[in-house]
């Protein structure tokens, strides 16, 4: 008589599927329940400098200004004569200057942070890597 | 007569089950730790701009938040200008006075206005860092 049960042969060599799969589902949760956490940030890189009232202040700044400024309730990106409002042209403007002397961005504290970052973004999007962040009273 | 069962032949595989469990656990572990200081960020509303990817070497030694209301915050506590200038102070000298290797990210409301950033910038301008970086959230359909 037998009374043990015979163990099946093909179950012997395989791996207990169940806490892997435990393991998948928990990990999928986590990522789900993460991903809608944190948003992806970047920055942009500028330069400093103080815009220093008095003599001296025109010799320390390069003419290569954008003047960031609210005329009319609307943001004007000023760069030299020219008044301009939107982003295209004022890339296409600022990739003409020349890179390597560098913008200075001339923020008025009016504007909204907004277009400070589009001024910013903009000469990154030129081609000009040396751009300088001049805070404006 | 025979009182012990011959052993069986292969019959030598592992229970995977615990190490499955203790691996399962470190990883959790270990992933939620390296998340919380991304958590802990104030929620701030970044202009939108794809800016630049900030590498790990790159990471601000002074990350100074500046909400809808104009509040400046460092960790999630409110502070002044003067703060920040102590703040700044003490990291440069945790640089060995080289303000080169003090970096500032700003992570400032898209709305608020430029005076703010402008207040900070020019504190920080006063102290001789050369420069500070600021925060913009990455738009949904990638660049503009």
């Amino acid at each position: 008589m037998r009374f043990t049960q015979r163990r099946d042969e093909d179950t012997q060599g395989r791996l207990p599927m169940t806490s892997m799969i435990d393991v998948v589902f928990l990990l999928l949760i986590y990522f789900m329940v993460t991903a809608s956490f944190s948003t992806p940030e970047n920055d942009l890189a500028s330069g400093l400098r103080a815009q220093r009232e008095g003599g001296g202040q025109a010799a320390d700044l390069q003419p290569q200004i954008l003047s960031v400024l609210l005329e009319n309730g609307s943001v004007v990106y000023r760069l030299g004569d020219r008044a301009l409002t939107a982003r295209d042209r004022l890339v296409e403007l600022l990739s003409r200057l020349n890179k390597e002397a560098g913008v200075f961005v001339r923020v008025s504290g009016e504007v909204p942070v907004e277009a400070a970052a589009v001024a910013l973004q903009a000469c990154k999007d030129a081609g000009i890597t040396r751009v300088t962040y001049v805070p404006s009273t | 007569m025979r009182f012990f069962r011959a052993r069986r032949r292969g019959f030598a595989a592992f229970d995977m089950t615990p190490m499955i469990d203790v691996v399962l656990q470190l990883i959790i572990f270990f992933m939620y730790t390296s998340q919380l200081a991304q958590l802990t960020r104030t929620e701030i509303e970044m202009p939108e701009e794809p800016g630049d990817e900030r590498a790990e070497a790159q990471k601000a030694t002074i990350t100074i938040d500046i909400d809808a209301q104009g509040r400046l915050l460092v960790d999630g506590s409110q502070v002044s200008l003067d703060d920040i200038d102590r703040l700044a102070h003490l990291e440069l000298q945790r640089a060995g006075g080289d303000p080169s290797r003090v970096s500032v990210l700003i992570r400032a409301d898209r709305t608020l206005s430029a005076s703010h950033v402008n207040a900070v910038g020019m504190r920080l301008a006063e102290l001789g860092l050369p420069g500070f970086r600021l925060g913009t959230k990455v738009p949904a359909g990638g660049r503009r």
